[in-house]
Parts: C-alpha cells; sequence; structure tokens
C-alpha cells in the first residue's frame, strides 16, 4: 500500500514537472497572427506584404479609429523565404493558421502551385483568394485614423457577395481546380476597396478578367445565390421600369454531348420579389423581362469564361465526369466550344403597390 | 464458473470504436487510380467477406463459448497453443505499434510539429497500460461514452458542412474498375481490429453472432457515411489532403468555432486510447495465456509497442515494410478464418471421437 502511494506521488509531481509543455513553447506575445497575405513577384524575387493583428491594450477598448493592425514586408526567392524575411524584420513567431484573405499579384506566374503550398503549412483550405495589380497596397490601404484590418475586408466581400459582386474562391476551391477558379479582384482607390470583376485564374496566371456586371451570371450558372443575398435586377421596358429582388435560386446542371459537341444544361429557377414598380407594369412582363435578364447576364457570362477565355470556372468537367465520362477527351480538347443549354423560370411572388 | 465481462452491445461499440480511429486518419489513395465510388464499393464488398470470414469464429464460439481462440488451442496441444498464441501475438502488437505511430504522426504533423515524438509516445502508452491494466469493463464502458461524443461530433461536422455539399463531386467511374481489388485487400487491412473477435469471445456470454454482425452492419454505415461526407463536401480536394475528415471539420468550423479541428483532436485522442488499449489488453491475456506465471503483461507489451516505435520514431519514417506485412489483409484472414478454422475442425473431428 505504502509503495503504491509512493508511487502514485512520484507520478504526479513528475507530471507537474515534466508536462508542462513549457519546453519549446511560443507565448502569445512572441506571436504576431498574420491576417491578411499580399504575394507580388518582380524581377524572379517574391514580395510578400502581411497584415498582423497588433492588439491596442486590454480593457474592452472599442475606440474604432484605432489600428488593430501593422504591417509587415519580407522579399526571397521563394514565397516561404519571403515570409522568413518578414519574421525576421517582425522580430516575433508568425503564425498563418489564421489567415483569412491572400491577395495574389498579377505578376505571380504558378499562382496555384505557390497558394498550395500553403495547405502544408497550416493554413485553413477555406482561406478566400482575391487577384489585384498591386498587393502591397492593398494591405496598406488605410481607412480613416487606421488601416484596413482583415475583419474590415471580409466584411466589404460579404457585402459585395451578397450583391451578386463576387464569388467566393478558397485555398481549396483554388488547389483543387481542374481548369481554372474565378478569383475576385480587389482594387484600392484613395484608400477605398472595391471589387471589380473576377480573374479567370489558371495554373499559369490569369486567362482574361471578366466585367463586374457579369459575376451575377456566374452567381447563377454555379447555383450560388443565396436565400439571404440581396440580389437586385433591373427591368428596363418600353412601358416602364421596374426592379426585382431575387429571394432564392436553384441551378439543376448536366452535361452531355451532341454531334461532337459538350452541352451544358444549366436549369435556373428564380424566386423573386417585385422590389418597386412606378408604372404598374403586369406580373407576366415583370417575369418575363426579369427571365430574359437573367438568360443575357448568364449567357454573358458563360461566354467570356468559356468561348473567350477557355476557362471552365462552372465546373463544367465535373458534370462530364458524372453524366457523360467518355466525352473527357473531348473536354480536354474541345472545351471553349462547349453550348450553354439555358431555361430560366421566374416565379413572382408578390407586387408591392 | 466463467464469469463474462461485457456485454453483447458494449463488445459492438467497442469494436466500432476502434474502426473510427482508423477512420479518422482514413487518407484516400485517389491519385493512384482510385476513385472515391471505388472505395465506396469496395467497402461494401470488404465487409461481405468479413462477414464469411468471421463464420469459422462464430461457429467456434458456438461449440465452446468460455475460451478464446488461443485458450482453445492450448487445451488442445501445447505447442499448437504456442504456435497459435505467438502469431496473434506478433499481430497485435504491431498492429498496436502501427496505431500508436498513427496517432504521434498525426498529432505532430497537425498540431504541435514542434512536440518531442518520444514523449508523445510515452505518455500515450503509459495511458494506454494503466487503462489495459484497468480491464476490458472500463474500457467498454468507456468507449460507449466516447462513441457519443463521436457521434455529436459527426451530426455537428455534417450539419454545419450542408452548405458545401455539392452533389456533383459524386461519380462512379468505370474506368478505374481494375483497382477495385486492391482497394479491397487495403480495407481488409484497414480492420484489422476485427480479429479481436476471435479473443473476445470469453468476455461475452450471448448474441456473440449478433453482436459479430451488428458490427460489421454498423461499420459499414459508418464508413460509408464518412467516405460520402468527405466526398460531397471536399470533392477533388480530398486527394490533395493528408487528412480529409479533419479538412471537412476545418470547413465547418468556418461556421460554429475558429479551431474545431481541436474537437476532432481530443475525440480522437480519447479513441486511439480505448483502441491502444483494448489491443494491448489482448496482448497481456495472450501472455497471460502462454506465460500464466509471469508478471507485469501490461507493461511488458506497452515496453514491446515502445520498442517497435523506435525505428519510426529515431528515422521519423512513417511507414516500415514489414509492419505494414504483418499487420496487412492476408495475416487478417489467416488470424480471423483459416486458424479458428483449424481449431474448429479439430474440435469437431475430437467430439465425435469421443
Amino acid at each position: 500500500m505504502k509503495k503504491s502511494i509512493v508511487i502514485l506521488v512520484i507520478s504526479v509531481f513528475a507530471a507537474m514537472f515534466f508536462l508542462t509543455s513549457c519546453s519549446g513553447a511560443v507565448e502569445v506575445n512572441n506571436r504576431a497572427f498574420v491576417q491578411l497575405i499580399g504575394i507580388d513577384l518582380k524581377d524572379e524575387i517574391y514580395t510578400v506584404s502581411l497584415q498582423i493583428f497588433e492588439s491596442q491594450g486590454s480593457g474592452g477598448d472599442t475606440d474604432t479609429s484605432k489600428s488593430y493592425s501593422a504591417a509587415v514586408y519580407g522579399k526571397g526567392s521563394t514565397i516561404l523565404s519571403a515570409i522568413s524575411d518578414a519574421e525576421i524584420s517582425q522580430g516575433k513567431k508568425l503564425f498563418l493558421g489564421h489567415t483569412k484573405v491572400i491577395v495574389i499579384g498579377k505578376s505571380v506566374k504558378n499562382p496555384v502551385k505557390d497558394l498550395s503550398m500553403f495547405l502544408d503549412e497550416g493554413m485553413s483550405p477555406s482561406c478566400l483568394i482575391v487577384y489585384s495589380d498591386n498587393p502591397a497596397q492593398i494591405i496598406e490601404t488605410k481607412m480613416s485614423g487606421g488601416m484596413y484590418s482583415a475583419q474590415y475586408l471580409l466584411m466589404i466581400m460579404q457585402n459585395n457577395y451578397q450583391h451578386g459582386k463576387l464569388v467566393y474562391t478558397t485555398l481549396s476551391d483554388l488547389a483543387s481546380a481542374k481548369n481554372s477558379a474565378p478569383v475576385p479582384v480587389i482594387e484600392s482607390e484613395e484608400d477605398i476597396i472595391k471589387f471589380n470583376g473576377l480573374c479567370l485564374m489558371k495554373d499559369d496566371g490569369s486567362a482574361g478578367i471578366m466585367p463586374s456586371d457579369e459575376v451575377i451570371g456566374v452567381k447563377f450558372l454555379r447555383n450560388e445565390v443565396l436565400s439571404n443575398d440581396s440580389i437586385t435586377i433591373p427591368v428596363v421596358l418600353p412601358e416602364g421600369n421596374t426592379a426585382v429582388t431575387v429571394r432564392s435560386s436553384k441551378t439543376k446542371r448536366c452535361a452531355s454531348e451532341e454531334n461532337g459537341i459538350i452541352a451544358f444544361s444549366v436549369d435556373i429557377t428564380v424566386d423573386a420579389d417585385i422590389k418597386e414598380n412606378p408604372g404598374k407594369l403586369s406580373n407576366n412582363a415583370v417575369s418575363d423581362a426579369v427571365k430574359a435578364k437573367i438568360e443575357q447576364l448568364c449567357r454573358n457570362a458563360f461566354y467570356t469564361s468559356v468561348s473567350t477565355h477557355n476557362s471552365d470556372i462552372f465546373d463544367i468537367y465535373k458534370y462530364v465526369r458524372k453524366y457523360t465520362p467518355q466525352s473527357m477527351d473531348l473536354y480536354n480538347s474541345d472545351f471553349s466550344n462547349t453550348r450553354l443549354d439555358l431555361t430560366v423560370d421566374v416565379k413572382l411572388n408578390s407586387v408591392k403597390k | 464458473m466463467k464469469k463474462y465481462t461485457i456485454g453483447w452491445g458494449q463488445l459492438l461499440i467497442l469494436l466500432l470504436l476502434c474502426r473510427i480511429f482508423t477512420l479518422m486518419t482514413f487518407v484516400p489513395l485517389i491519385g493512384e487510380g482510385y476513385t472515391f465510388s471505388t472505395q465506396l464499393i469496395a467497402s461494401v464488398i470488404s465487409t461481405v467477406i468479413q462477414a464469411v470470414m468471421i463464420i469459422p469464429v462464430i461457429l467456434l464460439n458456438k461449440t465452446i463459448s468460455s475460451k478464446s481462440t488461443t485458450e482453445i488451442a492450448f487445451s488442445r496441444n501445447k505447442v499448437w497453443g504456442y504456435i497459435v498464441s505467438i502469431l496473434y501475438f506478433v499481430f497485435f502488437i504491431v498492429y498496436t505499434a502501427n496505431g500508436v505511430i498513427c496517432f504521434q504522426r498525426f498529432i505532430t504533423v497537425r498540431f504541435y510539429p514542434s512536440a518531442n515524438r518520444y514523449i508523445w509516445t510515452a505518455v500515450l502508452l503509459i495511458v494506454c497500460i494503466y487503462c489495459s491494466y484497468l480491464g476490458i469493463e472500463g474500457l467498454a464502458r468507456s468507449s460507449g461514452i466516447v462513441f457519443v461524443l463521436f457521434v455529436a461530433m459527426f451530426v455537428l461536422m455534417t450539419g454545419l458542412s450542408a452548405a458545401d455539399i455539392d452533389l456533383s463531386n459524386y461519380y462512379f467511374d468505370r474506368t478505374y474498375n481494375s483497382s477495385l481489388f486492391s482497394a479491397v485487400t487495403e480495407d481488409l487491412a484497414r480492420n484489422g481490429e476485427i480479429t479481436v473477435l476471435a479473443f473476445m469471445m470469453k468476455h461475452v456470454e450471448k448474441k456473440y453472432r449478433c453482436s459479430a454482425y451488428c458490427y460489421l452492419a454498423s461499420k459499414l454505415i459508418a464508413v460509408e457515411a464518412v467516405m460520402f461526407l468527405i466526398t460531397v463536401v471536399l470533392g477533388d480536394f480530398a486527394a490533395m489532403t493528408d487528412y480529409p475528415f479533419l479538412t471537412v471539420g476545418a470547413y465547418a468550423g468556418v461556421r460554429f468555432i475558429q479551431r474545431f479541428d481541436s474537437i476532432y483532436m481530443v475525440i480522437w485522442t480519447i479513441t486511439a486510447v480505448i483502441n491502444i488499449s483494448v489491443m494491448l489488453y489482448i496482448s497481456s491475456g495472450i501472455i497471460n495465456e502462454a506465460l500464466p506465471k509471469m508478471k507485469y503483461k501490461h507493461c511488458i507489451s506497452g515496453v514491446i509497442v515502445f520498442l517497435l516505435c523506435l525505428p519510426f520514431l529515431i528515422s521519423g519514417e512513417n511507414k516500415l515494410p514489414i509492419y505494414g506485412m504483418i499487420s496487412s489483409s492476408y495475416s487478417v484472414i489467416l488470424l480471423i478464418m483459416v486458424i479458428p478454422f483449424i481449431i474448429y475442425i479439430e474440435e469437431k473431428i475430437r467430439r465425435k471421437k469421443a
């Protein structure tokens, strides 16, 4: 009995001293939490701009004019060496696990390969990717009294998303994209951040830019219109003007091969409310006009992406692989000739007079 | 009079939890010509094969219910008993070592890259030795609680991932049918815990057959559900990640708590402890049958496992071919089907003669 008590006491004390996890640990005050990463390439040298969360002190300080972020920079022949360089200048151990957004520069040659590396560095696969001509400028963009924090950027992105101005592309989406992925284009103008279209991102960089007014079409074709979005579709008719708000949308997709051409069939069912109707247009007239408008938006988006830039941002390959696997060779060789068979059905729920 | 210690339901949950341990760090082999549809079909075929494979154990249990396969072998012939015991012991010890290495790799790669591998392994084994020393009853009771936690986590994960589900990610690719055979053998190897049935006969009084077949059915449901979730949520990205189940958790975490993977880690750690403890309990049980006078059997089993882990800990390698061979599907077939079948036939002949 005595022997077992002695062993128990020794074990407890040994555990207390040896299992404290103190050795080799990095304390929070010695760690810098990266929120935003900007990556650019110039003369084969990578430049990384890192936005780091910086606490202004404790005690429930709610002064939003203060900056809660700081920017650090690093250069190197690879992205990781550039981050190491930034770490040296920062003086703290960098933690990439909380990175919310990566801004990829125009001149980065192999964006997919370069960014996939971050997955091995413990970065969340749901980290968002945006595209910019000048990533460092985005990181440095200031609000009145302080710097843009990643949280603010996310809020702006969410607003744009809900209004149909952008689609989200995560690190995992980019890494696993078969052909290309749509990456939102971010711009900074006089300290104001705005999103302006989509970059059709391929393995070897941008294949082209899709204009902002076609992004709604991309959202419909990709089934990314959510119930809490507030997408407004203006309707212009000779009898008068009106606007509808999309309440929800459902997109069914399928692929088939017809006469040596891949046909991508899309059925969109839209549930919408008439927002304003000063011309007192009939429901049928509005419904037909909305249908035509959505069809036009989708066809424009499809044409820009598939026919013009040979970019599969609608994941057509998944439907070819699933419904007509024997046509994968045709997909690989003649993708830009893919045909869009589109059906749009609009249901107007109520007329607000 | 023989004392039965656990119920058939407890055995079912215990085995299921051992399978969940492997499932939680399931690494798909899509890049090598496999697709998820192949994996899903392979699991069904593998389960059917396992249902056939366990028939000798079920028959043996019907004939002599109060003894394990090794005990029956010992009661007939000492030499035969030693041969059978060594085969089972080597399998269980190597299987445990594989589990420890798998756990150690997962923890150090995903959560604590700077952690000392030796300390991780030693601490885990000390806990598992103590748990196995407490006996199968305690492990069975704990497994019930852990199983509830796992189900809760899975339901939460599925619910939170619902928005990311894309059914176009699931497809059936006929061109990969040639890899079906190797996918089935790999699935069989991943189900090494089925050999536990050859040892647990003495612990369950009633409904042993029910326990075994319910386990196979529930395991199939669990495997298919997890793989289907991985497929429809991650799609092609699943092939690019080491631990897809953990990645699904990371996705779900975006809408719940920032680090959902920490919940995953806690549950997987407890599952690892139960799995390794069960295997250590069986290994020390086999030592007890072969060498009844030996002391500190649980500690000896634990030390052997630690020694087997040393090559991995020193070199930092993930695999050693010899370990893979010992815990392969062929070993599973030998231990759960061939040996129990020989013992059953031997018993039948002996009874006929008597």
